[in-house]
């Protein structure tokens, strides 16, 4: 008993996840990121490619979530910028977008991302516990 | 729109075909039907002609012969006789008396003073040495007297071994009136044929101007696609946000301590997931009366699609009391559209749920033939037998005191009719009012 009230504790003492949420949309990233934290995890937003890019290699992120049609730096690339990078080779990424792109998809899909979601499917509940699948 | 769609197509290969089909026929086709038409005349008529001028120049011939040929040196008895034919003929204008020597014409007399300088050598030498014994030896047509004059010359015979041909310059009137005819029936056929060209021309255009009407109805076809893109995603993320922003609220605010406000959040979720629903509804409505709507056909569970449909609505059915019963059973795998499948099946289900008050709900999945046939079965309040007619129809929904405060579009069966015969099946309903409805319907294996 003893026991898991240590390793309890010890989970709790450990700082919350940090997610990197890349979304142009300024209404629907706001509303991630409240839910997001509202779940306990830290997040960093950014409403472009190259900024995310930044944000990633200035901070350790556990779990990118990207939007594929983003300004200056698609999703993709971003995506392909990171895996570049050694840090960043085996980073946990959510990829999603509102289109259902085939080409896109399986382009995405190659480059190694967890998930692929449609964003006007997946409800702020669906969105937690596909976090949550990931990174706890 | 249907029925523009066969029309186009019609349309649209007329306008490759005639593009090319009518300037071939106006450039290449009247001019050539000209030419046939004066080769047809000349060379039925030719013949005709030819015999008519050949008789009379023979006859002309035949009678001055003996006279000629007897007075052969005598000049002045030759130009008597010359002349007296030709004063005593009005269709004779000119005689003259020719001799070949050495492959050379010379001219012996003449009834006109204008032949001493007349070049004979055209007369076809070859052919007269020849055809000595032929009555005819050349025909041309002199236009200078401004009438028909045929010159024919016609060989006499041989004096002291010279040749002896009379070469007359005559006006034959049946010719004339052949060719009067020809020419005016050639100016009938000339006038025709404008007419018919002109024919082919307006038609032409007025197909033009039809093309061009069902290009302009292909770009306003073009433009609603493009709208109906454009709508679909610009309606969708406004409702996605109201969603997740409801969402939010209720959690910021602990059930223990505002009650009320969590019914109106409850409420607005509830509104907010009608209208999201009547959006898509309208979207695919709109899709499907288009044809625009497209499957993707891939190998598909059945059970799967069924259980994953029963787990997402159980909650709904659960907050009403009512038991989902589904009897497994083994299925071969289908090809078909596993989203509209599923589209189907939740509309069905959400459907048996909705009008059922208590009880439970059945859904089964059985191997019949070439089909699968999926039934939903309830203990619902039913359908009145005068309502089920119109059950499939556009925004009908069944009127009943019962059903006052459930809430709908109206378009789900319509919507689901639609989506299971273009799948390739059929649906069908019976019901007993106030025991409970069937739904069921079959895909293609």
């Amino acid at each position: 008993m003893d026991k898991s009230n240590e390793e309890e504790k010890k989970v709790n003492v450990v700082s919350p996840k940090n997610i990197l949420l890349v979304e142009d949309d300024v209404v629907l990233r706001n509303m991630y990121e409240q839910r997001l934290r509202m779940d306990g995890y830290n997040v960093l937003s950014s409403s472009n490619g190259e900024e995310g890019y930044e944000i990633f290699q200035n901070n350790k992120i556990d779990l990118l979530i990207t939007d594929i049609m983003l300004p200056r730096l698609s999703g993709t690339e971003l995506i392909e910028k990171i895996r570049k990078n050694i840090k960043g080779r085996n980073l946990k990424i959510i990829a999603w977008s509102n289109l259902a792109d085939d080409e896109e998809k399986s382009k995405v899909l190659n480059l190694g991302v967890l998930e692929y979601l449609i964003k006007n499917e997946i409800s702020l509940d669906k969105l937690s516990e596909t976090v949550k699948k990931y990174i706890s | 729109m249907l029925i523009f769609s066969n029309f186009s197509e019609k349309l649209k290969s007329y306008k490759k075909f005639s593009f090319v089909f009518y300037p071939i026929v106006i450039i290449f086709f009247i001019p050539s039907l000209l030419v046939f038409n004066t080769v047809w005349n000349l060379r039925s008529f030719g013949r005709d002609i030819n015999f008519l001028i050949r008789h009379h120049a023979l006859g002309i011939a035949e009678t001055l012969k003996p006279n000629v040929l007897d007075n052969i040196g005598n000049l002045d008895v030759l130009r008597n006789t010359l002349e007296k034919t030709v004063n005593s003929n009005s269709d004779i204008f000119d005689i003259s008396i020719l001799y070949q020597e050495n492959k050379k014409i010379n001219l012996v007399i003449s009834s006109s003073l204008n032949y001493e300088t007349e070049d004979f050598s055209n007369l076809g030498l070859n052919q007269l040495s020849l055809s000595f014994n032929e009555p005819f030896a050349g025909l041309s047509y002199d236009p200078k007297a401004g009438m028909n004059l045929w010159n024919v010359s016609v060989p006499l015979g041989e004096v002291s071994g010279k040749n002896y041909i009379m070469f007359l310059k005559l006006k034959v009137d049946k010719v004339d009136q052949i060719l009067q005819r020809t020419s005016k029936d050639s100016y009938l056929v000339l006038f025709l044929l404008i007419l018919f060209a002109l024919a082919l021309l307006i038609n032409h255009f007025i197909f033009y101007q039809k093309a061009q009407k069902v290009r302009q109805l292909e770009e306003v076809d073009k433009l609603k696609d493009e709208f109906l893109s454009m709508a679909a995603h610009e309606l969708r993320t406004p409702i996605t946000a109201l969603v997740g922003y409801l969402d939010l609220l209720q959690k910021k605010i602990s059930p223990q301590e505002a009650q009320k406000i969590v019914s109106d959040i409850s409420l607005l979720q509830s509104l907010t997931d009608d209208l999201r629903n009547l959006i898509e509804d309208l979207l695919d409505v709109s899709r499907i009366e288009q044809g625009r709507l497209t499957y993707e056909l891939t190998e598909v569970d059945v059970n799967k699609v069924i259980q994953d449909v029963i787990a997402t609505m159980k909650s709904s059915a659960d907050a009403k009391g009512l038991i989902i019963n589904y009897q497994e059973e083994n299925l071969p795998v289908v090809k078909t559209d596993r989203n509209r499948l599923r589209q189907i099946i939740t509309n069905l289900l959400g459907n048996s749920i909705k009008y059922t008050l208590e009880g439970n709900i059945e859904i089964s999945a059985r191997k019949r033939d070439k089909f699968i046939e999926i039934a939903v079965k309830d203990t619902g309040i039913g359908i009145p037998p005068d309502e089920i007619v119109k059950l499939f129809s556009k925004f009908h929904r069944v009127q009943d005191k019962k059903t006052e405060n459930v809430r709908g579009t109206g378009l789900g069966l319509w919507i689901t009719k639609k989506i299971v015969e273009a799948l390739g099946g059929r649906i069908s309903v019976e019901s007993i009012y106030g025991s409970g409805s069937r739904f069921s319907f079959t895909i293609p294996v």
